[in-house]
């Protein structure tokens, strides 16, 4: 008997997911990168960071990183001024970033790029970007009716309350 | 009241007074709030300093996620010699053991030394001895001083050997090395492709953990339970829950909340505080976790093949389908594919979403060996938002059952020990036959046939010819499944124990339609033994013997969970064994036990045959040293008497046998 031949086992970061984590990044920056020049640098950082991460080295630090970096331009361009909406969107996309590029990782960890991922990989991307879209719509339907008259702090009060009440369902 | 309980109703607390507050501030009523703006600003400056605190602790702790096995891969034994090489690792790169492996190697070479001089010079041991001290035995000189130090050096170097660094060891290994090598010159032994440069200690550890380097094209090899996170894969139940942990992939996006309202509140930006109520939103996204249904998944495989042959390649479909009432959002399956089964086409692995009462398939195709096999398939179940990673096994009934055909391919001569049953052996007894044997006087009532009428036309008389009578054998094929024997020459290649029973599933057949008997043994702490016999239901036996008998299995004794006790491996064997028995020996000949097994038996008046895989190989120290004392241990044994072929694998055993022939003819 001579050499066996098996399939190669490959565990580079899939593609799926990572195509998708840059197109949020890209929506991200898109929304908040024109503020100044400063924070299109941290984008374009950024998604350099998500690039190399996902398809360059998959490793999940330099995903978060780059997702960081991101968030960082949306800070900036919200110290700007930047439109609340605009910025909402950013910060959606932002996460779907993180969350994708670091599922693009761990799938290809675990699984394989031969194996057929698109399912379970479509329908978290769906559901991260589903939250996201409802708790968004939620808050800037809150602000919108909130924002005739009603003071700033109220509203800040409102969001560290739900932040330590859902902090406290797991310690 | 313990802390964690205390923090919880703190946190509890402080949220149902801060929405409160925001309710009240909201309806206008109550007292007003702080609103000036240094109040505002420090809350702002609070939440940041908050939000960098837990990205501290992010960066502190670690995403868990069970690390998977690669099942695809064939598994890994090393070849002989490894342990050498293991020696010789610890000395140089982990710098313990120095004294011990030290020894431990000199007197292997030593031993190797003294069995070529008596070779080479046909002298006694105790001279061969002497001329290794004296050191009249090459004319090499680190060789020489190799040996005439060793028994030197022990005494006033323990000190220097504490002091030794790394280079004292690299310097004893490249003394060794060359000492290999005159070895092998004296003993005309050739090594192909002798590279020094890739012997080095870096390349050595990747040859020790079984991948090739990066320049070697050999292919990756795993055992399954080795480098996955989970201790076992040999499970009873049908369901195995293994562990519930949380991933902590969510970690970050508090930062991001903490930051962003902090920031906002600071700057006065309502943008951004929106921003971070949707990272708040995420927050409990992640704690919002259930743990995934997976007690409801059911697993069914098909083969293509229900009855495959060892080397037939064997399609699996498997179909995993969700009976229970809630949806399973994240599953990642792997089957865990035996392990001496490789992966040819395909992926046994596959990613997928399943609601109530949904099924989803894979099919991978493999390569199958002998055994009755089943095996179970591993469930990563992960909810929504993937901060809850479940990991079970699931078993489904379905074997597959793959049994050896014995074709009679390969003929295989055998040797002149017989019972009283007609067969095909010639014998040196006269009687009836085809070979002439002898003539003698004739007696009354031989067979009209047998009389040499020539002669009697000639001279009157009457003569008897004698044929050489043609008997049965009796043949117990014996094998070698220790430890030791599971060795292969290069990752992926198939190890002795393999190679052996292939070729006797080859040569079983061949030797029975011949009319001998033929039996089955291995010599290894859990008793094998097929005597000898014949007929349909003694192949059955064999046959099966071959399949499924723990012994003879594809997975050496280290990895497979069999209890045995110690006891001298031939302790079984030499009880059953018949005393007209002849024995084909089917070892590797890593060790000399094997070869003095061989002697024993040959002397006890069974004659042997050996047949033996050469999985030695050339390509690091301790492999060459092995593959030397191979060739003494087969050139001693031809010494004796006792027939042996040394097969390569990638020739056919019948050309080997062939060649062999010649010789013994």
């Amino acid at each position: 008997m001579s050499l066996r031949h098996g399939v190669e086992v490959n565990h580079s970061a899939s593609i799926i997911s990572g195509g998708l984590a840059l197109v949020s990044g890209v929506i991200a920056v898109g929304a908040s990168g024109f503020a100044s020049v400063v924070a299109l640098v941290f984008g374009a950082l950024g998604l350099g960071g998500i690039a190399i991460g996902v398809f360059a080295l998959d490793h999940r630090g330099v995903v978060t990183v780059g997702s960081f970096l991101i968030f960082l331009c949306v800070m900036i361009s919200g110290i700007e001024g930047n439109m609340p909406g605009l910025l909402l969107v950013s910060m959606i996309g932002t996460i779907l970033a993180l969350d994708l590029g670091q599922n693009a990782v761990s799938v290809g960890r675990q699984m394989s790029t031969d194996t057929f991922t698109r399912r379970g990989e479509f329908v978290h991307a769906v559901a991260t970007t589903v939250v996201g879209a409802l708790v968004g719509g939620v808050a800037y339907g809150i602000y919108f009716v909130a924002e005739d008259g009603q003071p700033a702090p109220a509203l800040v009060f409102l969001v560290l309350a739900a932040l330590l009440l859902i902090w406290s369902f797991r310690t | 009241m313990n802390v964690s309980t205390l923090v919880r109703r703190v946190l509890v607390g402080g949220g149902v007074v801060a929405f409160g507050i925001a309710v009240m501030s909201i309806a206008g009523v109550g007292p007003a709030l702080p609103a000036g703006g240094t109040a505002i600003a420090l809350i702002g400056v609070v939440s940041m300093l908050m939000g960098l605190l837990s990205a501290r602790s992010r960066l502190q702790s670690e995403q868990t996620e069970t690390v998977t096995p690669d099942p695809e891969l064939p598994p890994h034994t090393p070849p002989p010699g490894d342990e050498v090489d293991q020696q010789l690792y610890e000395m140089i790169e982990l710098q313990h053991g120095m004294q011990e492996n030290r020894d431990r190697i000199e007197e292997r070479l030593e031993a190797a030394a003294i069995r070529i001089i008596r070779q080479r010079d046909d002298c006694s041991r105790v001279q061969a001895q002497v001329k290794l001290q004296e050191g009249n035995w090459t004319d090499n000189d680190v060789a020489r001083d190799f040996f005439s130090d060793s028994s030197s050096g022990d005494g006033g170097g323990s000190i220097e050997n504490l002091l030794g660094s790394s280079n004292e060891s690299a310097e004893f290994k490249e003394q060794v090395e060359d000492v290999i090598d005159e070895l092998a010159r004296l003993g005309n032994m050739e090594f192909e492709g002798a590279d020094k440069s890739a012997a080095d200690s870096g390349g050595l550890l990747g040859r020790l953990r079984g991948g090739g380097d990066d320049d070697d094209d050999g292919p990756e090899t795993q055992w399954n339970a080795e480098t996955s996170s989970i201790d076992t894969f040999d499970v009873d139940e049908p369901f195995v829950d293994l562990d519930t942990h949380e991933t902590n992939r969510w970690l970050g996006v508090t930062t991001f909340a903490l930051l962003a309202v902090g920031l906002g509140v600071f700057v006065a930006q309502p943008g951004l505080v929106l921003a971070g109520s949707v990272a708040v939103g995420y927050t409990a996204y992640a704690r919002a976790t259930a743990t995934p249904p997976t007690e409801h998944v059911e697993v069914e495989r098909e083969f293509s093949d229900d009855a495959p042959n060892p080397g037939d390649e064997v399609q699996v479909t498997v179909t995993v389908r969700n009976t229970g009432p809630s949806i399973l959002p994240d599953l990642r399956l792997i089957d865990i594919v035996p392990d001496p089964f490789i992966v040819t086409r395909g992926s046994p692995r596959l990613h997928t979403t399943l609601a109530s009462g949904e099924a989803d398939t894979f099919s991978y195709t493999v390569e199958v060996e002998r055994g009755n096999h089943t095996w179970p398939l591993l469930c990563l179940a992960r909810d929504f938002s993937g901060s809850v990673e479940r990991e079970s096994l699931v078993t489904p009934e379905d074997n597959l059952v793959c049994k050896p055909v014995l074709s009679a391919r390969t003929g295989m001569p055998v040797r002149a020990q017989t019972t009283q049953y007609a067969g095909d052996v010639e014998t040196s007894v006269g009687g009836s036959g085809l070979e002439f044997h002898s003539v003698r006087e004739y007696r009354a009532g031989d067979p009209m046939n047998r009389i040499n009428w020539k002669r009697y036309a000639r001279t009157g008389e009457f003569a008897t010819v004698d044929f050489r009578q043609e008997k049965a054998a009796k043949i117990t094929l014996l094998f070698d499944t220790r430890e030791r024997a599971y060795s292969a020459e290069s990752p992926g290649k198939p190890h002795a124990v393999d190679l052996s029973v292939h070729a006797a599933t080859d040569v079983f057949s061949s030797l029975y339609d011949a009319g001998n008997l033929v039996g089955v043994a291995a010599f290894d702490t859990v008793p094998c033994w097929l005597a000898p016999g014949a007929g349909s239901a003694h192949l059955e036996r064999a046959r099966e013997l071959f399949a499924e008998h723990p012994a003879l299995s594809a997975i050496p004794p280290s990895k497979a969970n069999i209890e045995g006790t110690y006891i001298d491996p031939m302790t079984h064997v030499r009880r059953q064994l018949p005393s007209n028995s002849q024995v084909f020996l089917f070892t590797p000949l890593a060790d000399d036990y094997a070869s003095e097994t061989a002697r024993r038996l040959d002397s006890a008046g069974h004659l042997v045959t050996i047949v033996s895989p050469d999985t030695t190989s050339d390509k690091t120290v301790g492999q060459r040293l092995a593959h030397i004392e191979r060739e003494l241990r087969l050139a001693e044994l031809r010494e004796r008497g006792i027939r042996a072929i040394d097969w390569d694998p990638e020739d056919r055993l019948t050309l080997e046998i062939e060649r062999a022939q010649t010789r013994w003819a």
